[in-house]
């Protein structure tokens, strides 16, 4: 894939969580778990606020990224796969949606090697940076919730 | 009839509160035929705190920043009397460690060489007999000083309490009274040149102001005025309390007992205090705790009892009766001090006859404390 | 009289000449001693506002007045010392629990307003301040008692042996001594969730008046007993004279004056305000937020009827906590008192869908304190192999008289009382148990007593450990493989700093049973969906206003449901704050919506 301007890029971030919506949209729908169901409708919720945010960026309302470094903890490295089941619950939504952010990390990071110039190379590491983020911040909730006593 | 007439040719006069010859808060209404009294009532209740009332609304702890109050020149004998009292009460009297015990002795050694460097000076003072009283007071400082260190106060020492005392010796503090006693020492021969060699103060004090010794154990008297009688009494000795039983003094007596024996005794116990206090801190122990282990002293109950305990001040017997509930407050304390029986009784009884103009060296010679009389 | 004694004064003149010993000006205007006694100083990071010192003071010169916000263990307040009353006798410095406050020893100072001469040391900025010296606390001087009275246990070599209880309990001397070491000071109260009289049960304990202490105990906490044993005692965390020296154990008074009755119901005087009468209340769940919602309303005259899907009532405190630390027949007396209050209790039941929606028909309200039941999972691969188990089941299964195996040698995973429950059962069970845990001992959540217990009893404990996976091995047992962890800072100030795994290295340990205990979580699935959907969040949590009422009008929630610190005080807390929540609802003549 090779990006022509920063406006490319932008529109390609838009579409992704966009993407990421649908998903989560159409996991909330099938879930049985009333938990994992209001779960996957914040998750809808986030990628929306997401996607404003790059649009944002995009008409310039908002200069760039703005993140807070918070400490990653690798938890996702280390947990298992879970795969969508209309059973699913609470956790495995979590590790799902932790999965989902480190691989969108994970090709911002791999998409930065085909950057032209240092700017779009700037915005794609903002783009990778702002997921390893949310991925950071699944995690947390990860670790607040299901691990309280570990 | 013949009362009426003899009494108005009397003069009334009174003779305090505001009189600089008065000791303390208190005043003596006297009636004079020429300059010597006929009669003498003796007025107090301008100090009155009613300490003994309000101990009965504190806590045991509470108690000992208000008995300090009873006596100003001479804290220390009320609060080892509470404590010790409590202590008895209580049972924890078993429990006070050595070193609290010879500090505490300390204390109250000290505080009787304040006290009679105090009523010293008072003695020449009262006879017009100026830079006396002042050296006096100086040295008196000195003593205040050390205390001071030792107690982190100058005048309420606040420091014996229930258990033991509140704070260790601090360091060097044997050296600094060492200083203190010689300095103390070195101006003694001076005072006794000023006072006892003086000829104004012989005449005024020697053959005034007799007690007759009859009245000695018939009203309580104690302290310096029984020991000018020739009478060996006092309760360091009686009735050792403290470590006074391990130190090697004889008790003061002079014969007379008049203002003049009286200054005396103190004279010649301000030496023997100075050498207690040499002895005491020769064999006080180097280690150890200064307190006992105290119970939470905010809900510290003590069970059902009473006791009377006693001890020597510079002044004489000083004695609290105490009486516990079981409750967190004291019952009952009554102060027995000696002002009391020389400031009030004896004093009223010595006036018919008395010059006015030896009114104030006998009540100096009394020694009496007015804080005392009105717990 | 002689020459002699006429010319002997004038040797006074000798004076004249010689240096003057009374004080000169300049020895005045000295610093006063070290240990000097003069104005006030107040480090006021480290007070606590426990106020003893204004306790203490004989004058009552020191009042307590308000200079920040109050927070658990301190109280936002702190000393102003009125210089028209002080004495300078320093026993407020000698009492003081955290030993904040001190003299300095400034001797003089001159001040034209009165009023200045009230002011709080150490927010009011004053010379002396920063003062080194001034009578301050020392060692060997103690106004209050900082050690406790030990608590007589079972030795841990004889405890794994049997399921007799641990503590063994005070005697009245014991007990008596150990409450008369309070100060009266309150924090507790405020840290206690339920907001416990703590004070005053103490204080009827000292005075040696146990019934009143239980009258004190059961006004607000219809489970004593449990708490007494089992409670993660917030206050004693707070505990004033816990700051310099151990603090009350608050627990085991507790304990002591509810072991001094047999029959509660015939020692207990509630005050009997029978304003619910012919009002109907339905309790699912019979934990300790179901049992305070039921026991309180009884008292006022409700009808209640509590729904137990377990052969007992108690909730975790039953089926999760072992018996050695909360017996049955404890458990049993408290129920006992319930009962004759009037609650109906069943059983053995538990409420599915269509009863549910029958119990909001038939109620004027509803309550439902249904706790945390499942675990959550490791999540790690291997996690499916046979014995890898959850501590949650196999405490259950133990309390409910199932028979339950361990092997010689188990893992549990986890730092949570849960956690260390399990691990005490699988050693009276006989097997060797090594927890492992992904934080620093410190950031354990479970009581350090219990974790100081466990060790005792064998316990090992192996700190900043991941689980990575489970593999079976050939000989039959199992690997649980584990990496090492660094701590890394929390997202927020005060949060749990969090590990991070150490990639690349593999620990590995050979048991029979791998017991998770990392979380557990609450479950929905009985509740009818138009219910669940309205009431819990995305978290799996209940979320409830500050009546204890639900998003549902007429549905109250409480327990490990509801709050965040999952405790047995905090479940009564909650039942507390629904119990006037329930009252104020149906007083208002106003009923649970049915759709």
């Amino acid at each position: 894939m090779e990006f022509n301007s920063i406006q490319e890029v932008l529109d390609f971030a838009v579409r992704q969580e966009q993407k990421a919506g649908r998903f989560y949209g159409l996991m909330a729908e099938k879930s049985t778990d009333v938990v994992a169901r209001k779960f996957f409708r914040e998750m809808v919720g986030e990628e929306r606020k997401h996607e404003a945010k790059l649009k944002a960026i995009k008409s310039g309302k908002l200069s760039g990224f703005s993140g807070q470094g918070t400490p990653q903890m690798n938890l996702t490295e280390v947990l298992g796969e879970p795969v969508f089941r209309e059973d699913i619950t609470l956790q495995e939504g979590l590790i799902i949606a932790m999965r989902a952010e480190k691989d969108a990390y994970e090709m911002y990071e791999g998409l930065k090697a085909f950057a032209r110039d240092e700017e779009l190379k700037k915005i794609l590491e903002g783009l990778a940076a702002e997921e390893l983020e949310h991925k950071a911040r699944m995690e947390s909730i990860y670790d607040q919730v299901v691990q309280r006593e570990n | 009839m013949t009362e009426t007439r003899e009494r108005s040719k009397e003069v009334q006069i009174w003779f305090g509160p505001q009189h600089p010859g008065i000791t303390g808060n208190m005043s003596v209404q006297t009636w004079l035929d020429g300059d010597t009294l006929t009669r003498g009532i003796t007025h107090v209740g301008y100090l009155h705190r009613a300490f003994e009332k309000l101990m009965e609304r504190r806590l045991y702890i509470q108690s000992f920043p208000i008995v300090c109050r009873i006596c100003v020149p001479e804290p220390d004998t009320n609060e080892w009397l509470l404590a010790s009292a409590l202590e008895e009460l209580s049972g924890l009297d078993r429990e006070v460690p050595e070193k609290a015990r010879w500090i505490r002795t300390l204390v109250l050694e000290m505080s009787r060489l304040g006290a009679m460097l105090m009523v010293l000076g008072g003695h020449a003072g009262s006879m017009g007999l100026g830079p006396a009283p002042q050296w006096m007071i100086a040295l008196r400082d000195l003593v205040l000083d050390r205390f001071e260190e030792l107690t982190g106060g100058r005048v309420y020492h606040m420091y014996i309490v229930y258990g033991g005392v509140r704070r260790d010796l601090p360091e060097g503090f044997a050296e600094r009274m060492e200083q203190t006693l010689k300095t103390i020492e070195s101006k003694l021969p001076l005072i006794d040149d000023v006072i006892f060699g003086s000829a104004v103060f012989r005449k005024r004090a020697m053959g005034v102001g007799v007690v007759p010794r009859e009245w000695a154990f018939e009203m309580g008297i104690s302290g310096p005025v029984i020991r000018a009688m020739g009478i060996p009494k006092d309760v360091r000795k009686d009735e050792p309390y403290e470590k006074y039983a391990e130190l090697d003094f004889d008790v003061v007596t002079e014969e007379g007992s008049d203002i003049f024996a009286r200054a005396m005794v103190r004279r010649r116990e301000i030496q023997q205090s100075i050498d207690l206090i040499r002895q005491i801190l020769a064999r006080m122990p180097k280690e150890g705790p200064y307190c006992a282990e105290l119970p939470n002293m905010l809900e510290w109950t003590i069970p059902v009892g009473q006791t009377y305990v006693r001890a020597e001040s510079s002044r004489g017997e000083m004695g609290y009766y105490v009486v516990t509930d079981g409750s967190k407050k004291l019952r009952r304390v009554h102060v027995r001090g000696p002002s009391y029986v020389h400031g009030v009784s004896l004093l009223e009884r010595l006036i018919p006859g008395t010059n006015i103009a030896d009114l104030a060296p006998l009540m100096v010679s009394l020694q009496v404390c007015p804080p005392e009389i009105e717990r | 009289m002689s020459l002699k004694h006429v010319l002997q004064p004038f040797n006074a003149w000798v004076q004249a000449f010689s240096k003057p010993y009374t004080i000169p000006m300049k020895d005045t205007m000295r610093p006063g001693a070290d240990r000097y006694r003069g104005w006030h100083i107040n480090d006021v990071e480290k007070c606590v506002g426990c106020g003893t010192c204004a306790d203490i003071c004989q004058n009552a010169a020191i009042d307590m007045v308000p200079v920040k916000d109050p927070v658990k263990g301190d109280s936002g307040l702190r000393p102003k010392i009125d210089y028209g009353r002080c004495c300078w006798c320093a026993l407020c410095v000698d009492v003081c629990t955290t030993g904040s406050l001190g003299m300095s020893n400034e001797y003089t100072w001159v001040e034209k307003d009165p009023e200045k001469c009230r002011y709080t040391p150490g927010v009011d900025a004053k010379p002396w301040d920063g003062s080194e010296k001034g009578w301050r606390q020392e060692e060997g001087f103690s106004l209050i008692v900082k050690d406790r009275v030990p608590m007589p246990m079972l030795d841990p070599k004889e405890r794994i042996k049997t399921w007799a209880e641990v503590v063994v309990g005070y005697s009245v001397e014991e007990a008596r001594k150990e409450a008369a070491r309070c100060v009266s000071c309150g924090l507790c109260v405020a840290a206690c969730p339920a907001h416990m009289h703590i004070p005053d049960y103490i204080g009827a304990i000292r005075d040696g008046d146990f019934e009143k202490a239980l009258d004190f105990i059961y006004d607000n906490n219809p489970m004593p007993e449990m708490c007494g044993k089992v409670c993660t005692r917030r206050c004693e965390g707070v505990c004033s004279v816990g700051i310099q020296g151990e603090p009350l154990a608050i627990r085991w008074l507790k304990r002591f004056a509810t072991e001094q009755f047999e029959d509660f119901a015939k020692v207990l005087h509630p005050e009997v305000k029978r304003v619910g009468e012919g009002k109907k209340v339905a309790v699912v769940g019979g934990g300790p937020s179901g049992v305070t919602v039921a026991y309180y309303l009884a008292v006022r005259g409700f009808e209640v009827t509590i729904y137990e899907a377990l052969p007992q009532l108690g909730g975790a405190t039953f089926f999760g906590i072992p018996k050695y630390r909360f017996p049955m027949p404890s458990l049993e007396k408290q129920v006992d008192l319930l009962k004759k209050a009037g609650v109906k209790i069943v059983t053995d039941h538990r409420v599915e869908k269509d009863e549910f929606r029958r119990l909001l028909e038939e109620n004027d309200a509803l309550f439902f304190g249904t706790g945390l039941m499942k675990p959550y999972k490791l999540g790690v691969p291997g996690e499916d192999l046979e014995g890898v188990i959850y501590a949650l089941d196999l405490l259950r299964d133990h309390h409910v008289g199932k028979k339950v195996e361990v092997g010689e040698s188990v893992v549990v995973v986890g730092g949570g009382n849960v956690a260390i429950d399990a691990s005490r059962v699988s050693r009276r069970l006989g097997a060797e148990v090594t927890i492992a845990y992904r934080r620093r001992r410190e950031d354990m959540p479970a009581d350090d007593e219990e974790i100081e217990d466990a060790e005792a009893e064998g316990i090992e404990l192996v700190t900043q450990s991941i689980p990575l996976r489970v593999e079976k091995l050939e000989n039959g047992k199992l690997d649980f493989i584990w990496g090492p962890a660094e701590m890394v800072p929390p997202d927020r100030p005060g949060g749990r700093p969090k590990p991070k795994l150490i990639e690349g290295v593999e620990n590995h340990l050979q048991v029979d049973r791998v017991i998770v205990a990392i979380g557990q979580k609450g479950e929905f699935e009985w509740m009818p969906e138009e219910v669940a959907e309205k009431v819990v969040t995305s978290r799996g949590w209940v979320e409830v206003d500050e009546t204890g009422m639900t998003q549902w009008p007429g549905i109250f929630a409480g327990g490990d449901l509801v709050n965040s610190t999952a405790d047995a005080i905090s479940a009564i807390a909650d039942g507390l704050k629904a119990v006037e929540g329930i009252q104020q609802f149906t007083l208002e003549g106003l009923s649970v919506s049915k759709s």
